[in-house]
């Protein structure tokens, strides 16, 4: 059974080492990165299903790499967390394709549900909360 | 706001009011009285000069009355010797001399100058005598007698001096008489003269005494006009009509110093609020990390091992620390505070003052550089205002630049004792026709609403008080950049009194 | 998936409009008089009460406007339930600071020339009630939110039905709403319930503070009123412990006033 792909990108250190190993006992194939530029060539490399990314961040921002990961594969979930919401944030990204998106300080579990909607609406069936 | 400026500092009205009073309407009594007095003594001593004249010559008239009477005598001596007659006549007008003199005697005591009064009444009295002994003797015998010789060398004698101390007498009381009328003549000619002078030196004392204080009330408005709110201090000894003036530009200046204190204040939150975006990422961030961290430890607490449950509560625990450092940057910015100068740490200010802008020039997609020389030397200057400055001088550039664009805060060691702080931006640049105006009151080039236009014009008035300069060059389309000058050490001081001179516009 | 407000003073006209948009997205309608009735019945109240409280803004000078605060509380409150279940078409004047929260929310401003009223058709008396109906649902708007009703910068999308039918002003609001920008998310929905659950702690706190600004965030309330400000503490504890017991209320803070970086 092949596994969803997950990227997640945030400068926080942090946040990807609590988030891989609750997002990997999910089954998912989990990249943690925290330089977007590196990020962002990872992408370009090979397509993730799952892109979590973080929006303010240097040099690269949450929105480069939306937009970078739907000119890769335009069926990509990306989930955009940011320390920074705004109702027009929100409508940036959900018209440049964003999957879904949460404000910071979010729950793992909220996380957790919005990586198995992704995953589902992929086609993954056996990713499920515990 | 900084209330502890308004709130009325006594010690400078005390200084101003607490010289002794020596108002102008006093100086000005004061001349006239003296030049009345003056008249006073001169009339009164002309008035004193023309009675002692008048009983000069009342002396000298009583002594020519003697003169005259005594020369009668002589005369009729002369015929008693010639023709043997007038003997009488004599003796009457010698009689009438001594009563002269006898009835003048105390007057001419008091009077007349020194006289030998002693030799003049035994010289007249032994004349008397002398003229009595011929009485009894008939001029017949009197020719032939042996004793007529005698008598009549006694009579030439004591005449004669009589007659030379009496017309010496009158004689010199004449001279003093004219010695006085000459005085007289000449100490109101003198007088005026002295008065010419003194006119002339309470003219220019009092106008000096008027223009002085005028002067230093055109150089304090100067100075005020260029932000300088420090008080009028006193420069004369005396209290006087100025002081009241002084007294109520001092009253203004803490006023305006309020105002003034009041604008940087609400300035101060109007660039807060401009950071909020910045700060809420910044704040999320590690509660997001905190949050997390603490959510992992309840879900998988059991699965862990102890020193991921340690690395889990450090983490906790280290991003409390970050959170607090945020809010305290931001509060230690917003904090109402009273204004110190202090030594400051100028490569450690601008990095606070990057910080607080950081994250909004990230939402912005910005890049600020720091290119600070290392090893500044410390200035004096106000930690707050000067933040406000630099971070206001940061966020006017980042409303300038577009998204992708670049500030640079560069501080440099320059010679004579300045520092530079240049900020600059590769944005819209600044039209030249309002580059001159840039540093006004309310002038601003942001839509109404946006800005208030206060902010250069706080920050001119921050630097100014700095002894700092702040100039600004701009090529529109290419960038804007704002240079302050600052003084440190030693300069420091005296550049403060010549921070007079603000260099605005194009350099 | 999304919701649509469509906010005028013309009640025909944009309720003619939200019917058809209904109809054509499948979403469920809400009148302001569907409102007003879901709120009577959840709360137990006269729908008599509630439509006072929909003509009557509370003023200042006017005495008692607390059951209008109260009223108004409970309708947004209702506001918030039903929107909860998303895929909804609202038609009315209440809610626009809910609406404005939400970024899944397409506010639709609909505006008619005074000639549009006065149609050949519609009788005279009609008309002249109508007019005084809009003037008062504006002067209302700006009693109750503190804004023009006809301000379009508060709105997403603005049709003027002068040059338009209701049924091509549908269209448009269905064209519009099919932009991805308007799809609820995570972010959005949590939005909503934070609104929902500071509703309901306005509605129950308003009868005591009727000056009161609630705000909450995943379930942290925060209470802003004047009258906390000085002296009131006991108040205001009264108050934190009556809004600690509800649910979905982790936390509370009760502010005098709202002002940001106030006190820091």
């Amino acid at each position: 059974m092949k596994r969803p792909t997950v990227l997640l990108i945030d400068d926080e250190p942090i946040v990807g080492q609590r988030l891989k190993g609750t997002l990997e006992k999910l089954g998912c194939e989990v990249d943690v990165f925290q330089d977007p530029g590196k990020a962002l060539d990872r992408i370009r490399e090979k397509g993730f299903d799952i892109i979590v990314t973080d929006v303010m961040m240097p040099d690269v921002n949450g929105i480069q790499i939306l937009e970078a990961a739907k000119a890769v594969n335009a069926d990509a979930k990306v989930i955009i967390i940011t320390g920074f919401a705004t109702s027009d944030l929100a409508r940036e990204c959900m018209e440049k394709g964003a999957f879904d998106m949460i404000a910071k300080p979010f729950k793992p579990s909220d996380l957790r549900s919005m990586v198995v909607r992704a995953a589902t609406e992929m086609g993954f069936t056996d990713i499920q909360e515990r | 706001m900084w209330f502890f400026n308004s709130t009325p500092t006594h010690d400078e009205r005390d200084d101003l009011l607490g010289r002794p009073s020596f108002n102008f309407r006093l100086q000005i009594i004061l001349g006239f009285f003296t030049f009345f007095i003056l008249s006073v003594v001169i009339t009164i001593g002309a008035m004193l000069t023309i009675s002692r004249i008048e009983r000069k010559i009342e002396t000298v008239s009583t002594w020519e009355r003697f003169l005259y009477n005594i020369e009668q005598a002589r005369r009729w001596e002369k015929n008693y010797f010639l023709y043997g007659t007038n003997l009488d006549d004599a003796l009457e007008s010698t009689a009438n001399a001594q009563a002269i003199l006898n009835e003048n005697l105390h007057y001419l005591e008091q009077m007349s100058i020194p006289w030998p009064k002693e030799e003049l009444m035994r010289d007249l009295a032994l004349y008397q005598s002398s003229l009595k002994m011929l009485a009894p003797i008939s001029l017949q015998e009197f020719n032939t007698a042996d004793g007529r010789m005698a008598v009549e060398a006694d009579l030439r004698r004591y005449g004669a001096q009589v007659v030379t101390e009496a017309a010496a007498l009158a004689a010199k009381e004449h001279e003093l008489i004219a010695k006085w009328l000459n005085i007289v003549q000449k100490v109101p000619v003198y007088f005026l003269i002295f008065l010419f002078f003194l006119m002339i030196y309470v003219a220019r004392f009092l106008s000096l005494r008027f223009m002085q204080p005028l002067k230093q009330l055109v150089q304090h408005t100067q100075r005020i006009a260029k932000g300088d709110f420090t008080p009028v201090k006193p420069a004369r000894k005396y209290r006087d009509e100025f002081t009241t003036v002084e007294v109520a530009i001092n009253r203004m200046l803490r006023e305006l110093e309020s105002r003034q204190n009041s604008l940087i204040e609400s300035h101060k939150l109007r660039a807060v609020g401009i950071l909020t975006a910045g700060v809420a990422h910044e704040l999320n961030n590690p509660l997001n990390n905190i949050m997390l961290s603490a959510h992992s430890l309840l879900e998988e607490y059991d699965e862990l091992s102890k020193d991921e449950h340690t690395e889990m509560i450090t983490d906790i625990i280290q991003e409390t620390d970050r959170s607090r450092a945020i809010v305290h940057n931001l509060l230690d910015f917003t904090r109402e505070n009273k204004s110190v100068m202090q030594p400051l740490d100028l490569s450690l200010l601008l990095n606070e003052t990057a910080k607080l802008a950081f994250n909004q020039a990230r939402v912005r997609g910005v890049a600020i550089q720091l290119d600070i020389e290392p090893e500044l030397p410390a200035i004096r200057g106000d930690r707050q205002q000067l933040k406000q400055v630099f971070l206001n001088l940061v966020l006017n550039a980042l409303d300038a630049v577009n998204k992708g664009g670049r500030i640079q805060l560069k501080a440099r060691k320059q010679p004579n004792h300045r520092i530079i702080v240049e900020v600059e931006d590769n944005g819209c640049g600044i039209p030249p026709e309002v580059l001159p105006n840039i540093f006004d009151p309310f002038f601003t080039t942001k839509p109404v609403g946006k800005g208030t236009g206060l902010g250069l014009s706080v920050s001119h008035g921050i630097i100014s008080n700095h002894g700092g300069r702040i100039e600004v060059a701009s090529e529109q389309g290419r960038y804007s950049r704002f240079t302050v000058t600052l003084p440190w050490g030693a300069t420091q001081t005296a550049a403060t009194s010549d921070q007079r001179q603000p260099q605005e516009g194009a350099s | 998936m999304s919701i649509v407000a469509i906010i005028s003073r013309h009640g025909r006209e944009s309720a003619a409009i939200a019917g058809f948009t209904a109809s054509r997205l499948g979403y469920r309608l809400v009148l302001m008089e569907d409102l007003v009735k879901s709120a009577a019945q959840r709360f137990q109240i006269s729908e008599a009460d509630l439509f006072r409280a929909l003509k009557e803004p509370p003023v200042l000078q006017r005495l008692n406007t607390k059951p209008l605060r109260k009223h108004i509380a409970l309708l947004e409150q209702t506001l918030c339930e039903l929107m909860a279940g998303n895929q909804m078409v609202f038609c009315g004047y209440l809610g626009y600071p809910i609406f404005h929260e939400i970024s899944h929310v397409l506010k639709v401003l609909v505006l008619a020339h005074p000639a549009a009223e006065a149609h050949p058709t519609t009788p005279p008396e009609t008309t002249s009630s109508n007019g005084r109906g809009q003037v008062r649902k504006g002067r209302w708007f700006q009693r109750v939110y503190n804004a023009r009703l006809d301000d379009p910068n508060l709105y997403d999308l603005t049709l003027n039905l002068d040059h338009m039918s209701t049924e091509e002003a549908a269209d448009v609001i269905v064209n519009t709403l099919g932009q991805q920008r308007f799809r609820p998310m995570t972010y959005s929905m949590n939005c909503m319930g934070n609104l929902e659950l500071a509703c309901q702690v306005k509605s129950t706190i308003v009868d005591q503070v009727p000056d009161v600004e609630v705000k909450a965030h995943d379930g942290t309330v925060y209470i802003y009123a004047k009258a906390f400000k000085r002296g009131n503490r006991r108040k205001a504890l009264q108050i934190k412990e009556s809004v600690m017991h509800m649910e979905g209320v982790n936390y509370v803070e009760v502010i005098g006033e709202k002002e940001l970086f106030e006190g820091m």
